[in-house]
């Protein structure tokens, strides 16, 4: 009888508990979530409203504190720290999120505000995103897809991918690659120490483009209209092209420059043991180096 | 110390809490010492893990270098070209290779392109390489310039040594918190925290090996330095980790 009675208990405080309630919102609040483990996804629609949907179990409860200008989610449990809450949040498309988590996976899709992503253990995956868009993961992979204005991008031990995006571009790894595909960019900055760099892009008349690892390889597109100055430099690397590239200047030693067009856009790439590859915009779509 | 308080106590010290809970927590602190212990161990490991982020480096690096470059600028000028007569020498700015490494090195501290600037500077028109693909460039490609250099040039050597103790102090110190905070970390997260470390450790011991076989090859100079600001980065993160668990 005691055993049946205990055992209840513990299933009634696992069994799953449903947040769904929709509040007005200003069109241009910033959203605000910390999230100890589970799972945070933001979608946006044309309403000046926001949703949230929330599981997690009977003990815990989601607690909205609203100004004008915040809204911020947090977790709280009638005894002891709030486990895992999945959410689900629908806001106004012009809405920014500051999003963060420990044991967290982070999902944002058609927020046209700033975003901000972070995350220990679990994957950071962006589409849109517009102003400041500053996204990390210690444990996972960092994507970002469809922004336009300035990206700064950090994994540790995965991959950044970043697609089809527009603005001044930081994006690092230390033993993840870095991809770097449909970039429409007069400033981008890209380094891994480990890892491999793809960049597949513009080079924008003037722009300053940066690609350093120590280990990987760093394969970069080159249009057949660009005009810029290929600055590389590679220890025990070898330096590829895919069409004819001429070897106008030398900084220093096993520092060639080569001068395409007028030579108007300064890429400096470095790697210390890596490959460097060039090819034209396209070719390399979707695959590493 | 209720699990209530224990759970807003990080909250409550990272300017979180809205007024009405500020005000009770307090009135609590002042009658539970464990929470008031824990708030007080939590604003220093906060303040640790903060400190370094406005840490700029010492200032005093540059006016070495630049003392440097003045010393042996003056002593190589006048063992080359030896003044004809008193007070007719004149001044010129020319700067070494090795000179530029330091230079670099220095200026490095404060921005991670500078040494590409510098490294434009030194460019001389030379021979033209045509690359097609596959072939491959040659090993050794033919340069128009020479390299006055010693490769083990104390001078060089003195300025790496420098760097890296720029970056040492802080580094030390955040790596101390994170051995002191480590149990506070999940296992998982601290195994990658710490192979990602080793994987920045062994970029930046190739590279001073490489660049003090060779001085010439200035780039090296901005690749330590990357790498050890990635390093400072990872260990800041680790830190701020680690305060956030406690």
């Amino acid at each position: 009888m005691l055993i049946n009675a205990l055992a209840g208990a513990v299933l009634a405080l696992a069994t799953p508990q449903a947040t769904d309630t929709t509040f007005a919102v200003e069109p241009n609040a910033r959203l605000e979530i910390q999230n100890m483990g589970g799972e945070i996804v933001v979608r946006a629609w044309d309403r000046d409203e926001m949703r949230v949907q929330g599981d997690h179990s009977r003990r815990t409860q989601i607690v909205v504190r609203r100004t004008r200008s915040v809204v911020r989610l947090r977790a709280r449990a009638s005894r002891g720290p709030a486990n895992i809450v999945d959410y689900e949040i629908t806001v106004p498309r012009s809405m920014s999120v500051t999003l963060s988590g420990t044991y967290t996976d982070i999902v944002v899709e058609g927020v046209e505000g700033e975003i901000s992503a972070k995350t220990v253990q679990g994957n950071v995956s962006v589409k849109g995103g517009g102003g400041e868009v500053y996204l990390r993961s210690v444990q996972g992979t960092v994507t970002l897809e469809g922004a336009s204005g300035r990206v700064d991008a950090h994994a540790v031990s995965e991959d950044v991918r970043i697609t089809n995006v527009s603005g001044e571009i930081v994006a690092e790894s230390v033993s993840g690659d870095v991809l770097l595909e449909g970039i429409s960019s007069g400033n981008v900055d890209a380094g891994s120490v480990s890892g491999s760099i793809i960049y597949d892009g513009t080079l924008q008349e003037g722009g300053q483009y940066t690609f350093v690892s120590h280990s990987g390889d760093v394969a970069l597109s080159v249009p057949e209209n660009a005009n810029a100055s290929l600055t590389v430099a590679t220890i025990n690397g070898d330096i590829r092209s895919r069409f004819d590239l001429e070897m106008t200047r030398s900084g220093s030693r096993r520092r060639p420059i080569f001068t395409v067009g007028t030579g108007s856009a300064s890429v400096e790439i470095e790697t210390f043991s890596g490959d460097v590859r060039f090819f034209r915009p396209g070719e390399r779509r979707s695959r590493r180096p | 110390m209720t699990d209530h308080w224990t759970e807003r106590l990080s909250a409550y010290v990272d300017g979180e809490l809205d007024r009405e809970e500020r005000g009770a927590l307090e009135v609590h602190l002042t009658s539970c010492e464990a929470c008031a212990t824990a708030v007080a161990q939590l604003r220093q490991v906060v303040g640790w893990a903060h400190g370094y982020e406005g840490k700029p480096p010492k200032v005093d690096v540059w006016d070495a270098v630049a003392r440097g470059i003045r010393e042996r600028e003056g002593s190589r000028e006048e063992s080359r070209h030896p003044p004809k007569r008193s007070g007719e020498r004149v001044r010129r700015f020319v700067f070494t290779v090795p000179q530029l490494l330091a230079a670099g090195i220095a200026l490095a501290l404060f921005s991670g392109t500078a040494v590409g600037v510098a490294l434009r500077a030194v460019g001389a028109g030379s021979g033209r390489t045509v690359v097609t693909d596959p072939a491959l460039l040659p090993d050794e490609i033919p340069l128009g310039e020479s390299f006055d250099i010693d490769g083990n040039d104390p001078w060089t050597v003195a300025v790496v040594t420098q760097l890296e103790e720029q970056y040492a102090e802080a580094i030390a110190d955040l790596e101390s918190l994170l051995r002191e905070g480590q149990d506070k970390l999940d296992s998982a997260t601290l195994r990658v925290i710490e192979e990602n470390l080793r994987t920045i450790d062994e970029a930046v011991e190739q590279a001073t090996v490489a660049l003090r076989r060779d001085p010439a090859a200035v780039y090296l100079s901005e690749l330590i330095s990357v790498n050890l600001r990635r390093k400072l980065e990872l260990l800041r993160d680790a830190a701020a980790l680690v305060a956030s668990e406690t």
